[in-house]
């Protein structure tokens, strides 16, 4: 026979630390990407102006 | 110059994880919300409040161009635009999941999400406009003219329909009796955010105004080595 209760009994917050992980992972993620995208148009922006100078 | 704007990167990077952990595990639930809705709050409304102020970006720099002529005025109100429907996209499905937890439907057409739709649409026009126009110098004036415009639509559409409507939407953080009426931590988690969000879009600004000009300038050396 199957049994179809709950292995363990998760408390409320179990799921609101699980929601909490997985947006912290999602804006972690968002973030590094920001920076390094930063630092890449920042160093063309450098590169193009220097360029430009006689 | 360029250390203090990597700090200022990494102290947005670290508050919004302390803020996505108290929005989560610090703030209690609101009490007139179903269950753990209320803690979308922190996010919608912040998301929504972006959108405002990238679309009064917008607004500002149209008429700044409209004013001084200058290229770079036209390509941060589009940069603006694009992220005031982003942000507003973002409002929308943050909404329409605390809708069906809170009235068991995705979508109810309330005056709060009408006014929303009609938003997007207008914006989207803006968009639509900026693609189907070529000559650079029409593109920009017609854009900057109808951004203009457009603005005059927002207030109404985000502040006035809600409030001369009756809504299912829960009561605006300045409530009608002109009060923030919410708990200490939910205050606390709630500014914090709207702060973030704040920061988050005049980085995402700034890196679209860079990109612009670097494509431009690119553009314009693409042009002269051909005139050559």
């Amino acid at each position: 026979m199957t049994d179809l209760a709950p292995a363990a009994n998760v408390p409320a917050y179990g799921a609101l630390f699980y929601v909490a992980a997985v947006n912290i992972i999602i804006w972690a993620g968002i973030f590094l990407y920001l920076v390094y995208l930063d630092r890449k148009v920042r160093d063309a922006s450098r590169h193009l102006s220097s360029e430009g100078k006689p | 110059m360029g250390n203090v704007r990597l700090l200022l990167q990494w102290f947005l990077g670290l508050a919004m994880v302390v803020i996505i952990l108290g929005a989560f595990l610090w703030a209690r639930p609101a009490a007139s919300f179903v269950g753990q809705s209320s803690r979308i709050v922190f996010f919608h409304v912040p998301q929504a409040w972006v959108a405002f102020l990238a679309f009064l970006v917008a607004a500002i720099h149209s008429g700044l161009y409209l004013k001084h002529r200058r290229i770079e005025n036209d390509e941060a109100a589009a940069g603006a635009a694009r992220l005031g429907i982003v942000f507003c996209v973002l409002a929308t499905v943050t909404g329409s999941i605390f809708a069906k937890v809170m009235w068991n439907s995705y979508w109810n057409w309330d005056p709060r999400e009408t006014s929303i739709v009609l938003l997007l649409l207008v914006y989207g026009a803006y968009l639509g406009l900026r693609g189907a126009i070529e000559e650079p110098e029409r593109k920009a004036t017609l854009s900057a003219a109808y951004a203009l415009a457009a603005f005059v639509t927002v207030p109404f559409l985000m502040f006035a329909v809600p409030r001369l409507y009756s809504s299912l939407h829960p009561d605006t953080v300045i409530n009608a009796r002109g009060k923030v009426e919410m708990s200490t931590d939910i205050r606390v988690v709630f500014f914090s955010s709207t702060a973030a969000f704040t920061a988050l879009f005049f980085w995402l600004f700034s890196l679209d105004r860079k990109v612009s000009r670097i494509v431009r300038e690119a553009s314009l050396r693409h042009e002269q080595e051909l005139a050559a």
